[in-house]
């Protein structure tokens, strides 16, 4: 079965990521989990809600095979004893999609396509108001102006 | 009093006809479509999603509430 594996620390931590992506490697291989390509980086991210006071966080994930399932409590419980990782997450591959990591492409440029395809409708609107807001401008200008002479 | 109900034209699935046939819990952007501002989830009834759809983006909200890539409250 492929799962993926995401983890972050705190972005204060952030130089302890190579070390803390080795000893998660090392709990997974221990535990006949099979790494599937390097660790995808999402990098600095700031928290959605404050956790103990911190506010940004790292971010990496990696796909993974185990064929024993029964061991995923224990990686879970050993990866959740390391205190450098401040939370992880794993999850069947299949429930996420097709791989973001690996090779293909960084998670950054598919939330770039997302941002892409929400900022179209955007600029539209956008492109829209400001002519309107001119055009209104322009006649509160000209009111104005016909006002103020005397 | 006969009070007639306008029937809204129903929504159909984001997901079905998009062909999408998983939700990344990563994708905050998507997900943020199905939740109203307050960061709720909105209910299908409102987003259009199908149950089976509508079961794989509450899960992957939730899971990343949990990572803290959403928030759980907007205030």
């Amino acid at each position: 079965m492929e799962y993926e594996l995401l983890f972050f620390t705190y972005a204060s931590n952030e130089n302890k990521v190579p070390g803390i992506k080795k000893e998660l490697e090392e709990i997974l291989t221990n535990h006949g989990g099979k790494l599937s390509g390097d660790f995808t980086d999402i990098g600095k991210r700031k928290f959605a809600y404050p956790i103990k006071r911190e506010t940004h966080g790292y971010y990496s994930f990696v796909r993974l095979t185990l064929e024993d399932t029964a061991k995923l409590p224990e990686i879970n419980k050993r990866i959740g004893l390391n205190n450098q990782v401040t939370r992880h997450l794993i999850v069947k591959a299949s429930e996420v999609g097709k791989p973001v990591s690996a090779s293909g492409t960084p998670p950054q440029e598919i939330m770039a396509e997302e941002k892409k395809i929400e900022e179209i409708p955007q600029e539209k609107a956008s492109e829209s108001k400001p002519k309107a807001n001119m055009d209104d401008l322009d006649e509160k200008l000209n009111e104005l102006l016909d006002e103020t002479p005397s | 009093m006969n009070q007639q109900q306008i029937q809204a034209p129903k929504k159909s699935c984001y997901f079905c006809s998009n062909n999408i046939d998983a939700v990344d819990y990563k994708d905050t952007l998507l997900m943020r479509k199905f939740m109203n501002s307050q960061a709720k989830i909105v209910p299908p009834r409102r987003s259009g999603n199908c149950a089976r759809h509508q079961r794989m983006v509450t899960r992957s909200i939730k899971r990343a509430r949990a990572m803290a890539l959403l928030s759980y409250t907007i205030k």
